[in-house]
């Protein structure tokens, strides 16, 4: 099909099993191509992914859109103005409706281990694990995690909780789910240092400092699944590296197996 | 310049639903979404 019709970009999505083979073939093709995450079943796949890229020096983007989301670009100005002082730690709770969406949408795969690589873990652990990477704006690694299949028994988790470590000891916790009861997300998000805390609950922005709390205006209109999807067509455009690429989301897996490990 | 994009694998949720991706592409004026396809067996394979 890309050989017939010759497109200039690829959009790839996929089973999680199926990623990394995919991804291969569109570096060996020479496409440029934005990946849905998690771009593979374990870090070791993505890791190949992103070595092969690099060699070719390729285009891949990932679009992990809660770097576009307001909590996200609020935190990094007040990091880039120092406002929070020395941080303390962030914490990321992203929870989403449960896992019965996923074969009404023919997508009962997610609820396979072999053709998803876990739960809510594998699926939404990139998104919280690379916020957290994101802020701390250092390597980190995994000092905990639990796994829980209990309220909805099914094979994969449906809760996730991971506690990590940053190099200069920024601490972090990220939850993940596919909990929440109905269309929507229970999210939370909270960068804490000696001077600030940021947080963004049920879509609302605050800022608390000795000063008092000052609220910001709330979600912006446009989707930040369409601000990824504009960012990386306009970086490639422009022959420029891709904003988020697959050596972020393969930093971000790489912290996923490590939480697997440390719940079993 | 009209970016001629192909989505590929497209039974996956995030084409349609929550990203949405091929929702957004389409909404995009300067993007052609040339071609999507799926694996074999599967519901749909087209290009245009």
């Amino acid at each position: 099909m890309l050989a017939t019709t010759g497109p200039d970009f690829v959009l790839a999505l996929g089973r999680h099993r199926q990623m990394a083979a995919i991804a291969h073939d569109l570096l060996d093709q020479g496409y440029p191509f934005l990946m849905e995450k998690p771009m593979g079943i374990n870090a070791p796949e993505v890791a190949g992914v992103a070595a092969k890229a690099a060699r070719l020096n390729a285009f891949v983007a990932v679009p992990l859109a809660q770097r576009y989301a307001p909590f996200a670009m609020r935190a990094r100005e007040l990091l880039a103005a120092g406002r929070f002082g020395p941080l303390s730690h962030i914490y990321v709770r992203i929870n989403r409706p449960g896992p019965a969406r996923y074969p009404a949408w023919d997508c009962a795969w997610m609820l396979d281990p072999a053709e998803a690589g876990g739960g809510c873990l594998r699926n939404l652990g990139p998104h919280g694990l690379d916020m957290f990477l994101y802020l701390a704006g250092e390597e980190a690694e995994v000092t905990g995690a639990q796994l829980s299949r209990r309220a909805h028994e099914r094979q994969v988790e449906d809760y996730a909780s991971v506690m990590l470590r940053s190099e200069s000891g920024i601490l972090g916790t990220v939850e993940v789910g596919n909990g929440f009861p109905r269309d929507g997300t229970d999210g939370e998000w909270k960068i804490a240092g000696r001077d600030a805390i940021l947080t963004m609950k049920d879509g609302i922005t605050k800022l608390a400092t000795a000063e008092g709390d000052e609220t910001f205006p709330g979600a912006t209109v446009t989707s930040p699944y369409f601000t990824a999807l504009r960012d990386a067509l306009d970086h490639w455009g422009r022959g420029t590296a891709p904003p988020i690429s697959v050596h972020d989301c393969a930093r971000a897996v790489q912290l996923i197996d490590q939480a697997y490990k440390r719940a079993s | 310049m009209t970016i001629r994009v192909a989505a590929i694998e497209v039974s996956h949720w995030h084409a349609l639903n929550d990203a949405a991706y091929l929702r957004h592409l389409v909404a995009m004026p300067d993007v052609e979404l040339v071609a999507i396809q799926d694996f074999p067996g599967s519901r749909r394979e087209t290009s245009s």
